[in-house]
């Protein structure tokens, strides 16, 4: 008589988890073995039973329709609230973490850019708004007590003629609203002449990335249009934040946000030109 | 602006879709939400608390879903992150008749959900629930998720089990329950 069945392979073999071979070999020991055929009566037994004892505890009915509307309304939500929460700390973490979660896939970077790129703005707007806040009331306080000074003054510090020494904090401030605001339209192409540090790389990149997209085929015109107006949120994100770097360079967080810009334009266009490469491919 | 992302996001599985089999989230959703509740619900015994974890679950998806689009262990996954989820709340919910009184007012006017209606029904939940309480993990798991209808492959990958061991925790959660339950010979 062939070794009798182990209670896990009976199981298996109920439970139809075992190959032909292994099935037919414990059925033809099953006819030859009395307690094994025994066994199996009694676990075919039990299984029926478990079986319809279980059934009641998944016979409740599932609410499908509201599972559906909170897991949708959740994620919408998720897309707008996470990012004013990862704008509460400054650490490099923070872009990290919130580019694999705008970024899941390739075929979802258009579509996440245009979040991005409001986000960014959203941020940017924030920052270089909140500090020419605290910035103006001392330079009009300053105004108040000196002489008038024309607003393109080079350094405050020399008119105030040594009578006190101001704080180191607040020369980099004063420095900022004297400078002139420059001008959207004509600033572009000014901006672009001088590079700040850590821009090179990214320029270059994105000139590389910018040749390799016009070598592709071109995109369908619809695809195109929202790739060129994610293109041009994200530059005019760039353009926000290196005013703000130039015009405060030892400000690390500006730097920061200009640094994610750029990062956020050449990943863009590289994962849209890697779609495209993997769509021509298939 | 959610609109806009909305339309680019369904245009793009025409221009970019890597593989045309692999299951969508929306997809993902409708076949597997079922399990995930049911799954939840049977270790949480608590509805509300079962939407909560379904609910994360399906986030938790939407944000993983490169790493999970092979549809043949999507399931597998799903469940595992569910029954993490629903243990987590277990360990740390000590909320659940608050949010109990909330559910059963809001379920009350809800058609989609219909309670088990009659008491013999719940009395006998009650008992198969003492029952499964006492058996123990991962005898337990390998019950309820065969019971759902998984593989002796998709529970072994849920459980982080080798699949060869699953039958004999399946016999033995079995035998645990129908000892416990002890109802066998009258039923039968």
């Amino acid at each position: 008589m062939k070794e009798c069945i182990d209670e896990g392979t009976l199981q298996a073999y109920f439970d139809s988890e075992l190959e032909g071979q292994a099935a037919a070999s414990v059925a033809s020991h099953l006819a030859s073995c009395q307690n094994c055929a025994e066994t199996a009566r009694t676990v075919e037994n039990e299984n029926l039973f478990l079986s319809s004892a279980l059934r009641i505890e998944f016979a409740e009915s599932v609410p499908s329709e509201r599972l559906r509307q909170r897991v949708e309304a959740v994620m919408a939500e998720n897309q707008i609230v996470r990012p004013v929460r990862s704008n509460d700390s400054a650490t490099g973490g923070w872009w990290e973490s919130l580019r694999e979660q705008l970024f899941p896939s390739p075929q979802r970077v258009l579509g996440f850019a245009s979040l991005v790129a409001v986000i960014i703005l959203t941020a940017i707007f924030g920052v270089v708004y909140l500090r020419r806040g605290e910035v103006v009331p001392v330079a009009e306080n300053r105004t108040d007590k000196q002489v008038s000074l024309p607003t393109a003054a080079p350094s405050p510090l020399v008119a105030k003629g040594g009578n006190e020494i101001t704080k180191p904090v607040e020369t980099v401030e004063v420095n900022s609203p004297k400078k002139p605001l420059p001008s959207r339209s004509s600033g572009k192409s000014a901006a672009r002449t001088g590079l700040l540090p850590g821009e090179r790389n990214y320029v270059q990149r994105i000139a590389a990335l910018k040749k390799s997209l016009k070598s592709d085929a071109p995109m369908r015109p619809s695809l195109q249009v929202e790739y060129e107006y994610n293109v041009a949120l994200l530059d005019s994100a760039i353009e926000m934040t290196r005013e703000a770097v130039k015009k405060n360079p030892k400000d690390t967080q500006a730097a920061q946000f200009m640094h994610a810009a750029y990062q956020s334009k050449v990943d863009l266009m590289s994962q849209v030109a890697d779609a495209r490469r993997f769509n021509s491919q298939k | 602006m959610r609109g806009r992302v909305r339309a680019l996001i369904d245009c793009m599985p025409e221009q970019f879709a890597p593989d045309a089999s692999a299951v969508s989230f929306d997809e993902a959703f409708t076949l597997h939400h079922r399990a995930v509740f049911s799954t939840a619900r049977a270790v949480l015994r608590d509805s509300a608390l079962a939407e909560d974890v379904t609910q994360e679950v399906f986030l938790r998806l939407y944000r993983n879903f490169d790493v999970t689009r092979n549809a043949e262990l999507l399931r597998p996954w799903l469940l595992r992150v569910t029954l993490n989820l629903a243990r987590n709340t277990i360990r740390g919910q000590n909320r659940s008749l608050a949010r109990e009184t909330v559910y059963q007012k809001t379920s009350d006017d809800s058609a989609s959900f219909q309670p088990l209606q009659s008491y013999e029904s719940r009395l006998e939940l009650q008992e198969v629930r003492r029952a499964l309480d006492k058996i123990k993990e991962p005898m337990r798991s390998c019950l309820l998720l065969k019971q759902q209808g998984l593989s002796y492959r998709e529970i072994a990958e849920t459980l982080s089990l080798k699949e060869t061991n699953v039958g004999s925790l399946v016999a033995r959660g079995r035998k645990e329950f129908v000892r416990t339950y002890g109802k066998i010979g009258a039923s039968q």
